[in-house]
């Protein structure tokens, strides 16, 4: 049964939503803020904004990860930058324009209200974190300095080199300790949450595990906030860190949270192609490189020579012949599917064939090697330590992988998901990114969800909603328990002959390959066969050795992975049910004359939010109709 | 990337527990690619070893591309390996030649306890930045981001300072096992911008004494801590602080 | 705890104490050393110099009072930091690899007490009564002071002790005055600069201009030199 879902978008004009619900909202009397407990899952840019925030604002907080220090969050990894529309540059940027961008980017299939909300804060986020300390690039003259990234004709990218997520997760992680020093808010690092506390319906503890000790506990508060992240290590290969996983999220689900929106997935065209079977994350090489590089394979199929070798007129910069007004700078989506048709026809190059070159040689003649060297040292250092190849003498070789997801829990205009007291940030709400994420909003919004949106909308709840008293005595919390506790034993009792990364690479092979830069029908439905297959010789052939009780790291992965091999079924379940190509889903049997992809939004405009009914069985779909009153439905073009 | 690969010796440190004694364990790799990461060759090396039913080698990491600061070892006597300016993560095999003996051990100190075989216990360095590695500025009481002038030089010497990774690679280079080129950087991310003034002195101060209570040793200015630095954090560092700690202390 | 109190138990502060001690030596030995290398001038100047060091009377006394207590305080705080030291690796590495640590660099624990056996023994040597037998005898003239270095010096044995001594002490030097600027904080020492070269430098011109004295010693006893002196 198909019901549709409010969002709880406030009413009003567009750019009076915001204020309007923040004048609206109840507030919880300061001297009560200290009797509220909050749980804090994950210290990313997200998790650990909103703890601190909460912490200043006097609720008690009780914030986890599963790294050994909230500062090693994978938002970490973030090189490129954060969007705000400041209008420093005095291009003609506004809150409008960035709202615009986004929408559009998300090619129609994000919530125009929160967007909107997203562009409006984005100004104070930059505040923010310059007061926190936060070392962003500045021009001479002290001010702040801009980069303009793919998606936008107005420079809004503020950087710290290329490690911009260090430095706001380094802000956000300081402002998170000066709350711990203060007692406010305990910190459990190597903590993993392995299911959610509900109690009369709505979300009131979580069961972790003690990384170190294997202890299994329960934590019970007023409300569940989780900034768990993202899900792309479903596919095995991808920019994520080795422990980016779903189960966080998973397991919410699996007690009743909607998920939406799984098929959205983020693909970089431009990261260090596989090297062999030992491989086991890819790394991201910088958007920037596009500028000045140029992507070509040869024209003839199997042509082993090297890069040198193969002349001029032998070779095919594809992106430029396809899309000539934006030739190499096409978007994310484009740029990945090209590559693989290129590899799909045998012209891709390197020793897998899976790979296509990013050649700089024509900018180093232009330009020299000193501005390349310049404009991108770093970048070309990182490739060469990883693929010990020069590219300032050979072409880089790069290759798309997975990179971000935009899917995730659903959540209303509060970020709270359907489940009451359970409200869900950054990457892993299904977010307001649409089918396909601009380069620099996700930090963006991370951080919009934990300083400004949450510590408002969390007190609306608190103040608003009856909660009772309970303790971890409570019998819904043992049988929580009881749930962790037995899943980790008949983990540990398989003891089969395979390993869990072996499953985890099965499973992300099919994935990629099926449900990857291009998905079709048969081949969708063929995925949905195979991963129950998987799933099954996992429980009966995975090896997972050592016991419960101690610093098990099989036992992590294989948890995590367990939850991969159920969550991929709703991936593909997605992927099959939503008959349209948008963004990052891109649908073979869905595009235009031109290969581009087709949107129907007679049809589709909506966001698909999906009802676990148990493993293997059919999900429950739930549409949020989406409604384009500020920015008008439109096929995007990039010719 | 070469097809040919090659075959090691490994001398591994396992220790059960913090409580356990420890002790080093020969293995043998064979078929390992040049062109895998150090990481990838242990991550061979569990999978051989799990097949067999041994205890995999717990060893720490996530990001594996050199920005968390979760991954570390001392291969053959050297935190983070061989290579200059680059994490254990980032570490490649060709490095290495066919027929070598390579030694890897945690990174020991009596701050960074063992938690098992490489994977250690770093939460010290968590309570150094709580005793004042922040500025103390509460969400949304920010000005303008604009309204605070920083000319660029110090904006990127504060930058060089940030960009530690709090790996722990400097306590385990150095003779002594001593953080102070961690915590300087941390103390000199933010004492070098404007907005990291007010609280200069007293962080300065009590970020070392907290620094002491956690075990760590003192610098004896032998600077091996920056040779061994993943990110080329200079000792400079170290100076500016030993300066600002008389100055908040006297 | 008082501030100072905490400053001296800080890391940084004892760090900071040795260094300090460390400036006030240096000053000690550079003087010192002036002093000795009176002995190219001969006895007479060289005897004139140390009479007018025993005639400061009182004022002396202090100041070896004082130099003793800058030494106590050097080794005491410098023992401190070398335990503490051992104490935070906990369990040794089993192969260790060393980053441009210079010799200097990675003997600073044992200079220095070399240093110190040294100096015991100069104490007794010249200063305090020694279980030996000595005399400022040469050639049947009594030399006083002069003497008294000059057969000290001349035992073969003695000279290769000294000048050993003293070459620890110019290592100990060549790592421990760029380490003061590092301490403080006044520059840092971290790349090879003007404050490293001043380190050296200082290091070989006491190593250098001590060793001399035992050299030119034995130079003008063997070559015959010194009955020009004695005329
Ligand atoms: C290589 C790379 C480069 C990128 N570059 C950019 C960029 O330039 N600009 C941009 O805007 N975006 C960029 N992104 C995207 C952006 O970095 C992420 O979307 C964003 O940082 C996610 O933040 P987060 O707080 O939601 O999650 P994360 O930072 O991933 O944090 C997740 C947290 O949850 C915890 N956690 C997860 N599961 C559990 C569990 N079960 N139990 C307990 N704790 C758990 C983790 O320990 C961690 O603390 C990039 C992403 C990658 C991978
Ligand atoms: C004339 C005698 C001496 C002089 C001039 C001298 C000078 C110095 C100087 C300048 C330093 C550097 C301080 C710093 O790093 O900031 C130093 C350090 C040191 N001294 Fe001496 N010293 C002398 C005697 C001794 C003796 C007798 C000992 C041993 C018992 C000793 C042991 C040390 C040690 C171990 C250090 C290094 C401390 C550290 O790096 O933590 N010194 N000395
Ligand atoms: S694993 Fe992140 S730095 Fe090595």
């Amino acid at each position: 049964m198909t019901k549709s879902l409010n969002s709880n978008i406030p009413e009003g004009a567009m750019h009076e939503k915001w204020t309007q619900h923040k004048f609206n909202m109840k507030l919880v009397n300061p001297a009560n803020k200290r009797k509220h407990t909050v749980i804090v899952v994950g210290s990313g840019l997200a998790g650990a904004s909103a703890a601190a925030s909460l912490s200043e604002l006097g609720y008690k907080v009780k914030c986890f990860c599963f790294q050994d220090s909230p500062r090693r969050a994978h938002s970490i990894a973030a090189q490129g930058g954060i969007n705000a529309s400041k209008n420093y540059p005095n291009d003609g940027d506004s809150p409008r324009r960035l709202f615009y961008d986004t929408v559009k980017g998300g090619d129609f299939r994000a919530r125009e209200a929160n967007v909107h909300r997203l562009a409006e804060i984005s100004n104070s986020i930059i505040d923010q974190c310059v007061a926190q300390g936060v070392p962003f690039a500045r021009e001479y003259g002290g001010t702040l300095d801009n980069r303009s990234f793919g998606g936008a004709q107005v420079s809004r990218t503020f950087y710290a080199r290329g490690q911009t997520g260090q430095q706001l997760l380094l802000g956000a992680y300081s402002a998170l300790e000066k709350e711990i020093a203060k007692g406010s808010v305990e910190m459990f690092s190597r903590t993993e949450m392995l299911e959610l506390i509900v109690i009369d319906g709505k979300a009131r503890g979580i069961v972790t595990r003690n990384l170190v000790t294997g202890k299994i506990e329960s934590h019970i508060a007023d409300a569940v906030v989780l900034g768990t992240g993202g899900y792309g290590n479903a596919y095995f290969l991808s920019t994520n860190a080795m422990g980016c996983n779903v189960t966080a999220t998973w397991r919410a689900h699996k007690k009743g949270a909607y998920f939406a929106n799984p098929c959205y997935t983020q693909i970089h065209p431009t990261c260090i192609p596989v090297h062999g079977d030992s491989q086991s994350k890819l790394t991201l090489m910088s958007e920037s490189l596009r500028n000045d590089g140029r992507v070509w394979v040869p024209k003839q199929a199997d042509d082993k020579r090297p890069a040198k070798q193969i002349p001029e007129d032998e070779r095919d910069y594809y992106l430029e012949r396809k899309y000539p007004s934006f030739g190499n700078l096409v978007p994310r989506d484009l740029a990945s599917r090209n590559a693989k048709y290129v590899c799909d026809e045998g012209r891709g190059v390197g020793p897998s064939g899976l790979a296509v070159y990013l050649d700089f040689a024509d900018a180093i003649k232009r330009l020299g090697k000193d501005t390349i060297k310049a404009r991108y040292g770093n970048l070309f250092d990182m490739y060469q330590r990883i693929s010990a190849s020069d590219p300032y003498k050979e072409p880089m070789m790069i290759y798309p992988a997975i990179h971000y997801t935009m899917g995730g829990l659903w959540v209303d205009y509060n970020l709270m998901s359907n489940l009451p007291g359970l409200f869900v940030i950054g990457e892993a709400n299904f977010s307001d990114h649409g089918a396909n994420r601009l380069g620099a909003s996700a930090l963006m919004q991370g951080l919009a969800d934990g300083y400004f949106i949450l510590p408002y909308t969390i007190g609306n709840y608190l103040a608003g909603t009856k909660i009772d008293p309970i303790t971890v005595s409570h019998p819904d919390v043992a049988t929580a328990e009881k749930t962790v506790i037995n899943k980790t034993e008949q983990l540990l009792s398989i003891k089969g002959t395979r390993t869990v990364d072996d499953f985890h690479r099965e499973l992300g092979l099919l994935l990629w390959d099926k449900c990857g830069m291009a998905r079709d029908e048969s081949g969708l439905k063929e995925a949905l066969k195979r991963i129950p297959e998987i799933r099954e010789a996992f429980w009966k052939d995975v090896n997972v050795l050592g016991s419960p009780g101690e610093f098990n790291q099989t036992l992590e992965r294989a948890g995590r992975v367990a939850d991969f091999l159920e969550f991929g079924e709703l991936l593909v379940t997605d992927a099959l049910h939503r008959k349209e190509s948008c963004g990052g889903h891109f649908r073979e049997e869905y595009q235009t004359d031109e290969g581009e992809a087709q949107r129907d939004d007679e049809n589709f405009c909506y966001v698909a939010a999906w009802e676990f009914n148990g493993v293997g069985e059919t999900p429950t779909l739930h549409k949020e109709a989406l409604a384009f009153e500020e920015v008008h439905l439109t096929q995007r073009s990039y010719k | 990337m070469s097809a040919k690969t090659i075959k090691l010796t490994l001398k591994v440190w396992r220790q059960k527990n913090a409580k356990s004694k420890g002790k080093f364990e020969t293995h043998k790799l064979d078929h390992v690619s040049p062109d895998a990461s150090f990481l990838e060759m242990l991550d061979q090396l569990n999978e051989n070893l799990t097949l067999k039913n041994n205890d995999p080698i717990a060893f720490d990491h996530d990001c594996r591309e050199g920005i968390c600061g979760m991954c570390g070892a001392v291969v053959n006597g050297e935190a983070h390996g061989p290579e200059k300016s680059t994490t254990l993560c980032q570490l490649h095999m060709r490095h290495f030649k066919n027929g070598d003996t390579i030694i890897i051990e945690p990174f020991r100190a009596k701050g960074f306890p063992v938690i098992k075989d490489l994977a250690i216990d770093r939460t010290a360095f968590d309570r150094v930045i709580q005793a004042g590695g922040y500025i103390s500025v509460r969400t949304g009481s920010a000005p303008d981001a604009n309204v605070i002038l920083i000319p660029k030089d110090a904006s990127d010497s504060a930058m060089d300072a940030a960009q530690c990774i709090g790996c722990g690679a400097c306590v385990a280079a150095c003779p002594n096992a001593s953080a102070m080129l961690f915590v300087s950087a941390k103390i000199n991310h933010l004492s070098l911008l404007p907005q990291g003034q007010p609280e200069r002195y007293s962080r300065a101060k009590n970020m070392v004494l907290q620094m002491d209570k956690e075990g760590f040793g003192n610098c004896s200015n032998e600077y091996q801590c920056e040779a061994a630095c993943p990110k080329d954090i200079s000792v400079e560092n170290i100076a500016r602080m030993n300066r600002d700690y008389v100055k908040a202390s006297l | 705890m008082s501030t100072f109190k905490t400053y001296l138990n800080s890391s940084i502060g004892k760090k900071q104490v040795v260094a300090v001690s460390g400036v006030a030596l240096v000053i000690f030995i550079i003087l010192h050393l002036i002093g000795n290398l009176l002995i190219f001038k001969g006895p007479e100047l060289f005897n004139t110099y140390a009479h007018a060091l025993h005639s400061m009377g009182r004022l002396l006394q202090v100041m070896e009072i004082g130099l003793f207590l800058t030494f106590s305080v050097h080794i005491i705080f410098t023992i401190a930091l070398i335990i503490e030291n051992k104490n935070a690796r906990g369990r040794a590495y089993a192969v260790t690899k060393n980053k441009n640590r210079s010799f200097a660099t990675q003997t600073m624990r044992y200079t220095g007490p070399l240093v110190l056996f040294f100096l015991i023994l100069h104490l007794l040597d010249f200063t305090w009564s020694a279980p030996w037998p000595k005399t400022s005898i040469v050639n049947g003239q009594d030399l006083a002071t002069y003497g008294m270095v000059f057969n000290a010096l001349l035992n073969p044995m003695r000279a290769v002790v000294y000048i050993a001594a003293v070459c620890s002490l110019g290592f100990h030097l060549s790592h421990g005055v760029q380490s003061v600027f590092q301490s403080f904080g006044v520059v840092s020492a971290s790349r090879p600069g003007p404050i490293r070269t001043i380190s050296k430098g200082l290091g070989y011109i006491i190593a250098i201009g001590f060793s001399s004295i035992p050299l030119y010693i034995n130079y003008i006893h063997y070559s015959g030199a010194l009955l020009c002196h004695l005329q």
